[in-house]
C-alpha cells in the first residue's frame, strides 16, 4: 500500500514537472512573441508619425503652388472662372474641345467599360 | 525484573507518556519546518516559473523624464508640429571587449566620429557614454548591423515643424529640452505641464492634437504675396492678417522677414520678431476708422454732415494738413475717402476730449491686447491728452498699437459691433459671441460698412477692389518716428478691409514697412502704390479658399471687359 502510494506520488511528481516545464517553455514563447509584437507597434507607430511628418512637409501649399506651376502651368484663380451650377449650362462649349472618341481612342471610356 | 517491574508500571506509564508525546511533537515540529521550507521553496519556484524577469539588466539610461506634447494641426488638420524618434548612439564600455577593433568598426561607419575621443570615451570605467546624438535612420542601421558588442542606440524624441518657415510665427518652437518658447507652444506649456500632457495620451498611440485656428494655405498665400511685395517695393518687412470677424479666429498671420523653427540654434534677430503682435507701429488712417466709428456712435456727426477741410487746422503752434490735400467743404464720406486729417481731426473734438478717451478705452485700444500668442506689446499713447493729442490721435498719429490690435477692433467695428480677443484656437461663432462685447450700435457697424465699400470702389484704397468679392478697406500711411521726429521718405504703409462687404465675413491687413517707390507707382511711396495692390493679389488668392462666392454686377461686368481689352491692347 505504501510503496505504491510512493510510486504514485513519485510519477505525479514527475509528471507535473514535466507539465510545469512545457508550461512554462510555451508561455516563454508567448512572452517573447508578445514582447516582439508590442516592439513592431512601437516601430510602426514611430514610422507612421515620421510619415505624417515628412507628408506635410512635401504638400507644404508654397512648394505645391511652385510644383503646379511648372509642371501642370496652372495660376491663380480668377474669380470670374467660378460659375454657379445653374450657369454651368451657358458655359459647356457647344463641340467637344477634345474629341477623342473621334480619333478611336477614348482612354477615360475604356477603363469605365473595363469596370463594368 | 518483572515483579519490580510491575509496580512500577503505572508509574513508568506516566513517565512514559509524556515522554513518547514530548518525541512525538518534535518529529511534528521537524515535519512542520520542513513543511514550511518546501513550501517556501514551491512558491518560490511557482514566482520564478510564473513571473520571470522579462528583460535582462540593462544599463540605465540618464534620461529626463520629459511629459510628451501634443501634435499641433492647422484647422484643416494639417500637422504643423509634431515628434518624430531619431535614434542616439551610446556604448557601454565595460561590455566592449576589444576596444581597438570597436573604435575601427565606427569611425568606418560614422565618419564624423574622431578616433582620439572614441578611445577617451570607451576606456572610462563608466558604464555609459554617448558616441552620437540624434543619428539618421541609416546610421543607426549600419552601426546596429556591426553588431559590436556594448554599442547600441536608444530612440530620443525630437520636435519638427514639417512646414517649415510658414507657421514660424504663430506655432513658435521649443528649447533642446523641447520645452515651449515661443507661439503657441509656449501657450501649451504656460497652461501647465498637465494640459499639455492631457492633450497627448501617455501610450501616444492616439495624441489628441491641439487645434489651432490658421489655415497653412492662407498662411502661405499671404507669406507668397508679402515677400514679392517686400521685393518689388524694397521695404524692410512685411506683415499680414487674415482674421474671421465673426468669430474673432486669426485665419492666417504672417510677419516677415520669419524664421525656420527648425533651425538647430534659435538665436533669432530682433527683425525675425512677430512684428503684429510683439511690435507697435502707427497705423496711421487705419486709426481714422475707429475715430468715424465714434463720431457717428455718438451721434455728433452723420453720414450726411460736412466738415471744412480748406485750411489746415491750427491748434496752439501745431497746424494739421492734408495729403491729398481737397482744399474743399467735405462730406463725411468725402473725408474717408480721401482720407482727410482734418476733417478726421475736426470729427474727433467735436466729440471732446473726455468721450474720445472713453471710446478708445472700451475699444480696448488703451491697454495691451493678449492673445495666446506670449509675445504682446503695450500700446504707445500720448503721454497727456490734449486737445492736440485728441486731434492727431484721430488719424492715428501719436498714437501706435500692435497691428493684431487694430485688426481685431476693425473686426469688432465691421461685424456689428461686437469686439472680440482675438484667438488662435478653433472657436465657434457661438462662443465668440458669448465673450464679445457690444462697443457700438449695429447702425453704426452698417454705416462704417458702407464707407469701407465706398473707399475701395472710388476711394484711396481703390486697387484693392478685386471686382466680383465686394472688397472694403481703409488704408493708412504714416512716417516713420525716426530719432524723435517724423521722417519725410520713411514710411509705414497699411491696408485694411474685409470681404465680402454685403456681409462681412473676412477681414485682411496688410502692412508694408518702408516700402520705396518704382517706377511703376510714379514715384509714390504711399499706401494706395503698394500695400493696396498687395492686398488685391492677396484677396485673389484666398477668397476662393474661404469660398466666397464672387458676384458680379452689370458694371463690374464692363469693367472686366475693360481691363481684358487694355491686356490684349
Amino acid at each position: 500500500m505504501h510503496k505504491f502510494l510512493n510510486a504514485l506520488l513519485v510519477i505525479t511528481v514527475l509528471v507535473s514537472g514535466f507539465v510545469l516545464y512545457s508550461l512554462e517553455h510555451t508561455t516563454r514563447g508567448l512572452e517573447r512573441q508578445i514582447s516582439r509584437l508590442e516592439r513592431g507597434i512601437e516601430e510602426e507607430i514611430e514610422n507612421t508619425r515620421f510619415l505624417n511628418a515628412e507628408w506635410s512637409s512635401l504638400t507644404r501649399p508654397d512648394r505645391l503652388r511652385k510644383l503646379a506651376e511648372i509642371h501642370l502651368g496652372l495660376s491663380t484663380l480668377q474669380a470670374k472662372q467660378i460659375v454657379k451650377l445653374e450657369e454651368l449650362g451657358a458655359h459647356v462649349p457647344a463641340e467637344p474641345i477634345v474629341k477623342l472618341e473621334a480619333d478611336g481612342s477614348d482612354p477615360i471610356g475604356a477603363i469605365i467599360d473595363k469596370m463594368q | 525484573m518483572t515483579m519490580t517491574d510491575i509496580p512500577q508500571e503505572p508509574a513508568h506509564e506516566d513517565d512514559e507518556r509524556p515522554r513518547t508525546l514530548g518525541g512525538q511533537n518534535r518529529i511534528r515540529l521537524i515535519g512542520l519546518f520542513f513543511g514550511v521550507a518546501f513550501l517556501a521553496i514551491a512558491g518560490q519556484l511557482t514566482k520564478l516559473t510564473l513571473f520571470p524577469k522579462l528583460e535582462e539588466e540593462r544599463p540605465r539610461i540618464a534620461q529626463e523624464d520629459r511629459l510628451p506634447r501634443p501634435d499641433i494641426i492647422d484647422r484643416n488638420g494639417v500637422l504643423l508640429a509634431t515628434d518624430v524618434a531619431v535614434a542616439s548612439l551610446y556604448a557601454d564600455p565595460s561590455k566592449i571587449i576589444d576596444i581597438d577593433e570597436a573604435i575601427e568598426l565606427l569611425t568606418a561607419t560614422v565618419p564624423d566620429l574622431d578616433a582620439k575621443e572614441l578611445r577617451r570615451k570607451l576606456t572610462t570605467s563608466k558604464r555609459f557614454a554617448w558616441l552620437k546624438r540624434q543619428v539618421s535612420p541609416e546610421e543607426r542601421d549600419a552601426v546596429y548591423n556591426l553588431g559590436i558588442p556594448g554599442v547600441s542606440y536608444v530612440n530620443e524624441r525630437r520636435r519638427v515643424y514639417p512646414q517649415g518657415h510658414l507657421g514660424a510665427h504663430v506655432v513658435g518652437y521649443v528649447d533642446l529640452d523641447t520645452k515651449g518658447i515661443a507661439g503657441i507652444e509656449k501657450y501649451l506649456d504656460d497652461q501647465g505641464a498637465l494640459y499639455t500632457a492631457s492633450l497627448a495620451e501617455p501610450e501616444e498611440h492616439r495624441t489628441a492634437p491641439a487645434q489651432m485656428s490658421i489655415d497653412i494655405r492662407l498662411q502661405a498665400a499671404l507669406a507668397d504675396e508679402l515677400a514679392k511685395a517686400m521685393d518689388k517695393f524694397k521695404a524692410i518687412a512685411g506683415g499680414g492678417i487674415v482674421m474671421n470677424i465673426n468669430t474673432g479666429e486669426i485665419l492666417g498671420l504672417v510677419s516677415l522677414p520669419d524664421f525656420n523653427p527648425n533651425q538647430e540654434n534659435k538665436n533669432f534677430s530682433k527683425d525675425q520678431q512677430n512684428k503684429l503682435t510683439a511690435g507697435v507701429y502707427e497705423l496711421g488712417s487705419v486709426v481714422k476708422a475707429v475715430t468715424f466709428a465714434m463720431a457717428l456712435d455718438f451721434g455728433t456727426a452723420s453720414l450726411t454732415s460736412s466738415y471744412d477741410a480748406r485750411f489746415p487746422l491750427v491748434i496752439g503752434s501745431a497746424r494739421i494738413n492734408d495729403f491729398h490735400a481737397k482744399r474743399a467743404v467735405l462730406t463725411v464720406p468725402e473725408i474717408f475717402t480721401n482720407s482727410s486729417n482734418i476733417g478726421t481731426a475736426k470729427m474727433a473734438l467735436d466729440v471732446g476730449m473726455e468721450r474720445h478717451q472713453e471710446f478708445l478705452r472700451r475699444v480696448g485700444l488703451m491697454e495691451r491686447l493678449q492673445t495666446e500668442l506670449p509675445e504682446s506689446a503695450r500700446p504707445l499713447l500720448p503721454k497727456r491728452w490734449s486737445k492736440l493729442a485728441t486731434a492727431t490721435a484721430a488719424f492715428g498719429h501719436g498714437f501706435a498699437v500692435q497691428p493684431l490690435q487694430g485688426a481685431a477692433v476693425v473686426a469688432g467695428l465691421l461685424n456689428g459691433g461686437h469686439l472680440m480677443t482675438p484667438t488662435l484656437l478653433k472657436r465657434s461663432e457661438e462662443d465668440a459671441m458669448v465673450m464679445a462685447q457690444a462697443v457700438v450700435k449695429p447702425e453704426t457697424s452698417e454705416k462704417l460698412r458702407y464707407l469701407f465699400r465706398l473707399n475701395a470702389s472710388e476711394g484711396t484704397a481703390s486697387r484693392a477692389d478685386v471686382i466680383g468679392y465686394r472688397v472694403g478697406g481703409k488704408t493708412g500711411t504714416a512716417e516713420k518716428v525716426v530719432a524723435g521726429r517724423y521722417s519725410k521718405d520713411k514710411r509705414l504703409t497699411s491696408f485694411i478691409g474685409a470681404f465680402p462687404m454685403d456681409k462681412p465675413k473676412y477681414l485682411l491687413l496688410v502692412m508694408l514697412d518702408e516700402p520705396k517707390p518704382t517706377p511703376e507707382t510714379y514715384g509714390f511711396a504711399t499706401s494706395g502704390w503698394n500695400a493696396v495692390p498687395t492686398a488685391a493679389l492677396i484677396i485673389e488668392r484666398i477668397a476662393p479658399m474661404l469660398g466666397v462666392e464672387p458676384v458680379f454686377t452689370p458694371e463690374d461686368l464692363e469693367k472686366l471687359a475693360k481691363l481684358e481689352k487694355k491686356k490684349k491692347g
